[in-house]
């Protein structure tokens, strides 16, 4: 098991409680997306699982770190160790497209040699080639999501988390980022938690489905 | 060209606190090298009653202790008086001396030293030149504060610039620090590109310093620059030390909770 929630709370700005006794568990390898109307706190659930809040009540352990107990140290050492696409995509603008898949490497200390290779096959992997030295404002939101996801596998995480991956993009894109994912899941055995409001169809692979209703966390098939 | 703005932003007050801690170095250095040449020239005439050996002005820091001659003062009078006074003024005229002392005293110290020295056995006089001396001892006094204050005052104004700089940069850079802090990135780490331009800073800084400093030395200080060695080994500590120390300050209060 690489995530466990035990009865947590989750609140927002520490006041408001938006997710109220929830259990849940997932397991190394595999593949859950995070369903719910907007505001149910899919993506406050999300923000708990990298410790970017901690839970008010209750235990939840991520990869065996307990986010509750967790030093500013730790929550570094957690972080190293997971994968983040957001629906923005978050790439440091002022960084080439190389750089921006290279940093987690460069943060996890890799040699220059290893991210310059590593940066190399994931951009074949991405089929973003052409675009190493570009910068993220001359790509397209679907290319920008693919430099996301290459940046989250750069280092090999245990688990990606995606807050919306596909929330900006068209049918045509998403469907390339959820295949980038699904193979991230089946070939590298990389647990993925997908926060979506749109589960796309055919989708080929086994997968698991959480829905957030009235703050409570329900498995659904 | 931003690089270059905030490389300025950094090396201007840097140069400006490296700058008066070069001055106030070389002031405090020119004091005591003129203190040394006045302490020279300054002598503490003692009329005593007995012969006075260095031995008994133990307690007191004195360089040298010299004999004035009854000659001088006696050649003087010689045509008024016959033979037998002159004898006789031989023997009542008390022994006259010249104290010098190893450090220039100040007012207070000086009191004491006088106050010693009346103390001593078969002492009748001390002349110590006070009014002579206080008014030099204080105008020293009063320029080595005044260079004291304003290198407190530009240190000050200094660092607060040079952590509204830091400030500044951390803000400009909110975006990329909070992505790094998401992929598990450590203050320090994301502040790196901070920390070199401040160690670059600290290099073009203490350069310029340390080249102005040098200049003004050969050219306008009667001083050897070899007398200011640990003046320069400091402006080069000083120059790295400040900008690093004012960057973990800002991190500490600043922290990203990304």
């Amino acid at each position: 098991m690489i995530i466990n929630a035990n009865n947590i709370e989750l609140t927002y700005d520490k006041k408001i409680s938006i997710i109220k006794n929830a259990n849940f568990e997932i397991n190394r390898k595999d593949f859950v997306f995070i369903g719910g109307t907007s505001g149910s706190g899919k993506s406050t659930l999300l923000k708990s699982l990298y410790a970017n809040i901690k839970p008010k009540n209750g235990q939840l352990i991520v990869n065996g770190y307990n986010i509750n107990k967790l030093s500013t140290k730790s929550s570094i050492s957690l972080r190293k160790d997971i994968g983040i696409i957001f629906q923005d995509y978050k790439l440091i603008p002022e960084y080439t497209i190389e750089e921006n898949i290279m940093l987690p490497l460069k943060i996890n200390q890799y040699s220059k040699s290893i991210c310059i290779e590593q940066a190399n096959k994931l951009l074949a992997h991405v089929k973003l080639t052409h675009a190493k030295g570009l910068y993220p404002n001359q790509l397209s939101g679907g290319e920008q999501q693919r430099v996301a996801v290459a940046r989250a596998l750069a280092h090999n995480p245990s688990i990606i988390l995606a807050d919306e991956p596909t929330g900006n993009l068209d049918e045509f894109s998403a469907d390339v980022i959820w295949g980038l994912l699904k193979s991230a899941n089946t070939q590298l055995g990389i647990t993925i938690v997908a926060v979506t409001h749109r589960i796309p169809t055919n989708f080929g692979i086994k997968f698991r489905k959480l829905s957030l209703e009235n703050g409570k966390v329900y498995e659904s098939f | 060209m931003k690089a270059f703005r905030s490389l300025l932003s950094f090396t201007i007050p840097l140069i400006a606190i490296l700058l008066s801690y070069s001055i106030y170095i070389i002031v405090d250095k020119v004091m005591i090298s003129y203190k040394q040449s006045i302490n020279n020239d300054y002598t503490i005439v003692v009329v005593s009653s007995k012969k006075q050996t260095i031995d008994t002005f133990k307690s007191i820091n004195i360089k040298t202790l010299k004999n004035l001659s009854k000659d001088q003062i006696i050649n003087n009078l010689k045509e008024n008086l016959s033979p037998k006074s002159i004898e006789l003024l031989y023997e009542q005229l008390p022994y006259f001396y010249k104290v010098s002392l190893l450090d220039f005293p100040s007012s207070k110290q000086l009191q004491i030293i006088k106050q010693k020295i009346t103390s001593i056995d078969g002492i009748l006089k001390v002349e110590i030149f006070s009014k002579n001396h206080d008014t030099i001892y204080s105008i020293l006094t009063m320029t080595q504060t005044i260079i004291y204050a304003l290198f407190i005052i530009i240190i000050i104004f200094s660092v607060l610039l040079l952590s509204k700089h830091i400030k500044i940069w951390f803000f400009e850079h909110t975006q990329r620090i909070t992505i790094m802090r998401l992929h598990g990135a450590s203050n320090i780490y994301c502040a790196m590109p901070l920390i070199k331009l401040s160690i670059l800073s600290a290099i073009v800084s203490s350069i310029i310093v340390l080249l102005l400093t040098y200049y003004v030395l050969n050219n306008f200080v009667f001083f050897t620059p070899i007398y200011f060695n640990m003046g320069f080994i400091h402006i080069i500590i000083l120059s790295f030390l400040i900008p690093l120390a004012t960057i973990l300050l800002v991190l500490f209060k600043h922290r990203f909770n990304a």
